[in-house]
């Protein structure tokens, strides 16, 4: 093994707040080990609480205004079948249902939630079966990482919420605000055809 | 030494060892290459562990959450070449929830031979300054902005052609172009050749940077214990990065474990590990706290290098018969600052060597070094590149001879590899051509039609190397049960190698795949399958070790029916999932039933990779057919149709291998079409760093059709006679969007990808050509 | 992302109120721009990001499409797929129906307001890019002018910045003469959309004439006259879900095959949305056949002056009006009739 040593670097005139010797005396270990014992780092007053239906489940929570609802559903929520491919409303991987209509989760606001019902990938399947969205991915192989999966099943079940019987260009459309890097869009569009048709046959 | 025979191809002679010698010598479990006859492999199987997908369970590092863990973010160098004169992170510190800054100040750390993990001088918009750690993810993002640094600008050269001046500034101290020289590959005399040739054409290309742009971002989860390091990656290859972390760390390999569930991505970009592993890494040892550092999308721009941009000049000579006398081609490569992943920008070697029949060839590959981030493995690497510049040029010089590019192209199709003088373990590129003609309903000459929408057709082959002969191990364990357990040490990137995998010990131990279960992406308890899955090659490497594995389960089972049935071993067969016993009048019995009745304690065994027989070349190859609509008006360009013919040996998951060959097409139309990034010419910043602006196709994007016509020619080279899939989809697309798009339009854009805004300035300069003709809908007058 | 205070007003009242009593408040409607800024902490001299947000959704008012008097109201929080999906808009009011659908995606248009969207801020990437103070953040300088320019910025009236409006909605709306009303701390007001945008020359730190403390509350359209058909057309580096690289809302009235207005606005090539006066006059009392779609939009970009790498802009835009005036004049609303040679090619 190589012993990866850099060249040598003329010294660096040094910042005079914090030194590598504050580091090491402990100077700046003190901070730290202050902060380790310190609460939640929010400046601002105590957030008020929102409550929030998810997946049916009626949900109480208490998260800064600026924290979103992907990441709310992620992190407070524990609820990681929502996707975070951006952050910025660009990839749809945070696709979630707000009272039924498809939404970035990513650009909006926990609090928007508050009061409104939310669904997420993991509340699709019922307890013994999964629905036709999720059978038909499986069948035509709609995806390859998986990772847009969430967001493209959850907007695709907007549509068929509304449209018992879509064409296939309607299908491309729904996912139109959900990118697939790894190009299964054919097989996605395949899939939501194939769940319609079997909704249709009251499957 | 292995028994040589003596093989023809094309009239020449090449001694090579037969394939069933090396199955059987190396194996030792006398495998048998595959009949035509078989149960699991080749159906559509769905893909393994798909349940985790479609209901949001599948665990994906990004989702991996510990308790107590801190969030991590990087401070990135907004200028392409600048020293830190002075840092100050005590404003950062001082924020509450903030537990840990590092900077050059505070960490020795080395990132490699040429370069600390956070150095004083920085090479490219986007080096590493400094990275926070603090309690959630708002307080790292304030915390970044605390963080005060100033820098000194110094003189950039963003521009390789620039780098090559001689009053450039230098980028590494030793002149700008990598290795001091170009690389070079030559064979016969291209002067000589060009000479004898009755046509002599030259043309330049030149590719954009693309980004991989993965759905789930580079990062992990580090975390220490008494037992070592842990690190949840976003990866492609959990031992790989095991084996980096471990050297760079200094800490033996058996105190690093690596995890990945699910990885989001990876097309190359998530292979090993990069500076970001070692600062979380460090951010946790110093916090003794797990840390996540995930990155925001701007940044992952900068952590999964990119494809480079390249320029290609190509001179052919041709007679007029067709027969292509020789070719030159000159590639400058974009480097970046650092000799990391330097020969990643470009490449003596590939296509223009391989895929025709020509005496003399000149490559040369120009690395030049400037002060940007350096380039990455992406899907297809340097080849995409060659295939881009190449694929259109053989269509340029049947232009030439006013021939059918696609004639021109069986012209002088060649049998056996011109660059190590072997004979291909298997080759079907001309029933590529043949199928995909007939799929496309090729034809020639084309007629674009005169309206303000134009057609065309366009075609292109492709080349990508196959394995060669490298370790691979796998185990696997029968329970009393009759289910079967594979352990591998590999990450589920979706490719679908698993699943194919699974398929593989299915068929060898006659079982469901139903009845297989997998252990997979950890670095615990795994065998070292694969160092990382890129190249195309996890299922051609692992899938024989599969293989032998279950083999010698099925050894060890059938010795045991044999002795409880008091038979010789011999007189076993495993045949269509039942064991018969030659001559006796047991009634066939199923796997499950043996492993009842005999097993009592698991059979296990690990099996290993044979070595590729001697005397071959392996590649994978492919033709694809597209057709195009190009609106002259508005400069939009539509694929309307795709025809992708594959030569990858023998297909294991139809239904997973139509899934890699779509969506290869469709990640390669990105950069044909729309995908570039938007560079500042001044700083050398990019200016589209999301996912909205860096343009990756999107649903409606993709044609209608994007057919796989999977050629079935089972490879001589491994067991299970499978080649490589993943990049060829991605190599060969690009091309024959551009010469379909060259074909609609009856003129030839050279420099990718073929956004409007090119279409449309091409066309322009096409009507204010001298000589242009108002009204005129041929070929050139548009 | 920035933390910010939020406040939830349930009246426009309050809303101003809350405006007028937090200097340097922002307003958040749908969030899909203004929570990316936030993120992304597009800041400069000129422009600090807000401490405090206002929240308008749960402004009831504001909410819906109806009719007051000779005039469609469209409140300002009316989301994007209400006006894509709304039966009125999409028969009287073809382009803007067409346009609401063309912007984004479905989660975009789910979530968008179309008082949000015509204030929106430019997509110039210097100024959503931290490392550059231009103009519009308090800099001394438009880094396009010189710099990455091909495809959000103007050919038509740039400078001193040359940032393009980013709306589709914008030229949709301006083909049918709408009107913007405003609550502020006065009271209301009402002023043409096309005097709504202001252009970087006026002032380069805002794009619309808002006072401080004012909220757009809605946009009327008035009834366009018998006859009136309309399109609009768009695009995009490529097929799904971006902003334009140009865009055209044509509105056509017709009275016995002839033309008797014309209304040609064009987005995405300059500051403000563009109307090409130009186009209207070479369409207005003719009989409008191919010929006289080809000079109408030569007519269309006939003042354009590019930057160095964005003249291709010039023959996309020319090529966009030809298609929005055959698709509008091709399939005619009602009976219209039409004369004149076509070839169907539009
Ligand atoms: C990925 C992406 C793609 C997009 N693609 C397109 C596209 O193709 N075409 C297109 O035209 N647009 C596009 N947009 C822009 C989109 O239309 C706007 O972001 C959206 O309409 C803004 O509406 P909003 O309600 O979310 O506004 P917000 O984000 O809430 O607000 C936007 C701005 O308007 C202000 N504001 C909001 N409401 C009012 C009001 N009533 N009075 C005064 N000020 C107000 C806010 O303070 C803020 O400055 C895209 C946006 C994104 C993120
Ligand atoms: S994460 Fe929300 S759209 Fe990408
Ligand atoms: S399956 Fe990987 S992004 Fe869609």
């Amino acid at each position: 093994m190589s012993d990866r040593k850099p060249p040598p670097e003329p010294p660096l005139p040094r910042g005079p707040e914090v030194t590598r010797r504050d580091l090491l005396t402990g100077r700046v270990a003190g901070l730290m080990l202050d902060r380790l014992q310190g609460e939640e780092p929010e400046a601002l007053p105590a957030p008020p609480l929102i409550r929030l239906t998810v997946n049916r489940v009626s949900r109480e929570l208490r998260v800064p205004a600026h924290r979103t609802l992907a990441e709310a559903l992620r992190v407070n929520l524990g609820l990681t079948g929502t996707k975070i491919g951006c952050d910025h409303g660009e990839c749809g991987a945070c696709t979630v249902l707000l009272d039924g209509l498809p939404v970035y989760s990513c650009l909006t606001l926990a609090h928007d939630a508050d009061g409104r019902s939310v669904e997420t990938i993991e509340g699709l399947a019922s307890s013994d079966a999964l629905h036709p969205l999720q059978q038909a991915f499986l069948t035509y192989d709609a995806f390859q990482c998986g990772f847009c999966t969430p967001g493209m099943i959850m907007a695709l079940k907007a549509l068929l919420d509304r449209r018992g019987t879509p064409d296939a260009e309607e299908v491309r459309q729904a996912v139109s605000g959900n990118l697939c890097r790894c190009g299964n869009y054919l097989h996605v569009i395949a899939a939501g055809l194939a769940a319609a048709r079997s909704l249709g046959d009251g499957g | 030494m292995p028994r040589m025979v003596e093989l023809e191809v094309d009239g020449q002679t090449y001694k090579v060892e037969p394939a069933e010698a090396a199955l059987k010598e190396a194996g030792k479990q006398g495998l048998e290459p595959w009949g035509e006859a078989l149960a699991v492999v080749g159906s559509a199987v769905p893909r393994r562990r798909g349940a985790e997908h479609v209901t949001g369970q599948a665990r994906y590092s990004s989702d991996v959450q510990l308790p107590g863990m801190l969030h991590a973010r990087l401070l990135l160098s907004p200028h392409a070449h600048a020293r830190v004169r002075r840092i100050d992170a005590s404003r950062a510190l001082a924020l509450p929830g903030v537990r840990a800054v590092l900077t050059c100040l505070n960490t020795d750390a080395a990132w490699d031979e040429e370069r600390r993990l956070f150095d004083h001088t920085l090479r490219y918009a986007g080096q590493e300054v400094a990275a926070v750690a603090a309690a959630d993810e708002e307080a790292a993002e304030e915390a970044l902005e605390l963080v005060d640094v100033e820098y000194e600008v110094l003189p950039a050269v963003l521009d390789p052609q620039a780098a090559l001046m001689a009053d450039a500034p230098q980028v590494r101290g030793e002149g700008n172009l990598y290795g001091g020289k170009p690389q070079v590959y030559r064979r016969g005399d291209v002067q000589r050749g060009l000479a004898s040739a009755e046509v002599v054409h030259t043309q330049v290309y030149r590719t954009s940077i693309q980004h991989h742009a993965c759905l789930e971002v580079h990062g992990c989860v580090a975390s220490w214990d008494a037992a070592g390091l842990t690190v949840w990656d976003s990866t492609q290859g959990v031992h790989l990065v095991r084996e980096e972390l471990a050297s760079r760390l200094k800490v033996p390999a058996t105190k690093v474990r690596v995890v990945a569930e699910q990885t989001g991505g990876g097309f190359g970009s998530k292979n090993g590990i990069g500076p970001y592993h070692l600062v979380a890494v460090l951010l946790a040892r110093q916090t003794g706290r797990p840390v996540r550092l995930f990155m925001p999308r701007a940044q992952e721009f900068i952590a999964s290098h990119h494809r480079p941009a390249t320029q290609h000049e190509l001179t052919g000579g041709v007679m007029r018969d067709g027969r292509l006398m020789a070719l030159v081609h000159r590639i400058i490569g974009q480097a970046g600052a650092y000799a990391e992943n330097a020969e990643l920008a470009a490449g003596a070697y590939g296509a223009t060597a391989e895929l025709y029949r020509c005496p003399n060839v000149l490559m040369e590959a120009w690395i030049v070094h400037t002060h940007t981030q350096s380039p990455g493995a992406c899907r297809g690497p340097v080849g995409t590149e060659v295939h881009l510049a190449l694929e259109q040029f053989i269509d340029e010089l049947a232009e030439q001879l006013a021939m059918d590019p696609l004639a021109f192209r069986v012209r002088n199709y060649v049998r056996a590899d011109q660059t190590r003088r072997r004979p291909y373990s298997s080759k079907a590129l001309d029933r590529c051509y043949e199928a995909g003609a007939r799929g496309l309903g090729w034809r020639w000459p084309q007629d674009p039609g005169h309206g303000r929408v134009r057609r065309g057709l366009g075609m292109s082959s492709i080349i990508w190397h196959g394995v060669q002969s490298e370790p691979s191990q796998a185990v696997a364990t029968l329970y009393a049960d009759g289910s079967l357990q594979l352990t591998l040490g590999l990450a589920l990137i979706g490719t679908g190698s698993e699943t194919a995998l699974v398929q593989v010990a299915a068929e060898e131990l006659g079982v469901s795949p139903d009845q297989v279960s997998l252990i997979i992406g950890d670095t615990r308890g795994t065998p070292y399958s694969i160092d990382s899955s890129y190249g195309s090659r996890t299922l051609a490497l692992v899938g024989p070790a599969v293989r032998a594995a279950a083999a010698e389960v099925k050894r060890q089972l059938l010795a045991r029916v044999a002795r409880g049935l008091g038979a010789e071993p011999e007189a076993l067969r495993l045949e269509a999932g039942q064991i018969v016993v030659r001559a006796r009048l047991e009634p066939p019995m199923s796997v499950a039933e043996a492993c009842r009745q005999f097993v009592s304690a698991p059979l296990m065994a690990t099996g290993r990779r044979s070595r590729n027989p001697r005397g071959y070349a392996h590649e994978s190859f492919g033709a694809h057919f597209v057709e195009v609509e190009v609106d002259t008006e508005t400069g939009a360009v539509r694929v309307l149709r795709a025809i992708c013919a594959h030569d990858s040996g023998r297909i294991i998951n139809r239904l997973l291998a139509e899934s890699q060959v779509q969506g290869g097409f469709v990640q390669a139309s990105g950069p044909a079409l729309c995908e570039e990034p938007w560079l500042d010419p001044a700083t050398g910043l990019q200016l589209n760093a999301n996912l909205h602006d860096y343009a990756v196709p999107t649903a409606l994007d993709v044609p209608d059709e994007v057919q796989a016509l999977l050629i079935e020619l089972p490879d001589l080279g491994n067991s299970i006679g499978a080649k490589g899939l993943g990049e060829p989809p991605h190599v060969g697309a690009g091309a024959a969007i551009a010469n379909a798009v060259a074909h609609a339009l009856g003129l030839r854009i050279r420099e990718y990808p073929l956004t409007r805004a090119r279409v449309l300035e091409a066309l322009r300069s096409a009507r204010e050509a001298p000589g242009a003709r108002e009204g005129q809908a041929s070929h050139e007058g548009i | 992302m920035k933390a910010f205070e939020l406040v939830s007003p349930r009246s426009v009242g309050d809303a101003v109120a809350l405006l007028a009593g937090k200097p340097g408040a922002g307003v958040l409607a749908g969030g899909t721009d203004l929570l990316g800024l936030q993120k992304d902490r597009v800041q400069g001299p000129s422009l600090p990001l807000p401490g405090v947000l206002v929240n308008l959704k749960r402004v009831p008012a504001l909410r819906g499409i109806v009719k007051e008097g000779e005039r469609i109201v469209l409140g300002a929080l009316t989301t994007l797929s209400q006006l894509a999906d709304d039966p009125l808009l999409r028969s009287r009011f073809t382009a803007v129906a067409e346009a609401a659908a063309e912007v984004g995606s479905p989660q975009l248009r789910n979530m968008g307001t179309l008082g949000g969207h015509l204030c929106q801020r430019p997509r110039c990437a210097y100024f959503r890019h931290r490392q550059f103070v231009c103009l519009k953040k308090g800099g001394d300088r438009c880094h396009a002018a010189e710099g990455e320019h091909r495809y959000y910025h103007a050919i038509f009236r740039g400078g001193p910045c040359h940032m393009v409006h980013p709306s589709d909605l914008a030229p949709a709306l301006q083909a049918f003469d709408a009107t913007v009303r405003v609550a502020g701390p006065p009271g209301e007001r009402e002023l043409p959309l096309a005097r709504f945008f202001r252009h970087p020359e006026e002032d380069p730190l805002r794009e619309v004439a808002l006072d401080p403390g004012e909220l757009v509350t809605a946009v009327l359209l008035p009834e366009p006259p018998p006859g009136t058909c309309s399109a609009f057309t768009k695009a995009r580096v490529r097929q799904g879900w971006q902003f334009a690289l140009a865009s055209v809302a044509v509105a056509i009235t017709l009275e016995q095959g002839e033309c008797r207005q014309a209304r040609v606005i064009l987005g995405g090539v300059a500051p403000t949305p563009y109307r090409a006066a130009g186009a209207e006059t070479v369409l207005e009392g003719v009989q409008p056949d191919e010929r006289v779609l080809a000079r109408a939009a030569d007519a269309a970009v006939e003042a354009a002056r590019p930057l160095r790498d964005n003249a291709y802009k010039i023959d996309l835009t020319r090529g966009l009006v030809r298609q929005a005036l055959g698709r509008a004049l091709g399939v005619p609303p009602g009976q219209v009739g039409l004369a004149g040679p076509w070839s169907g090619d539009v």
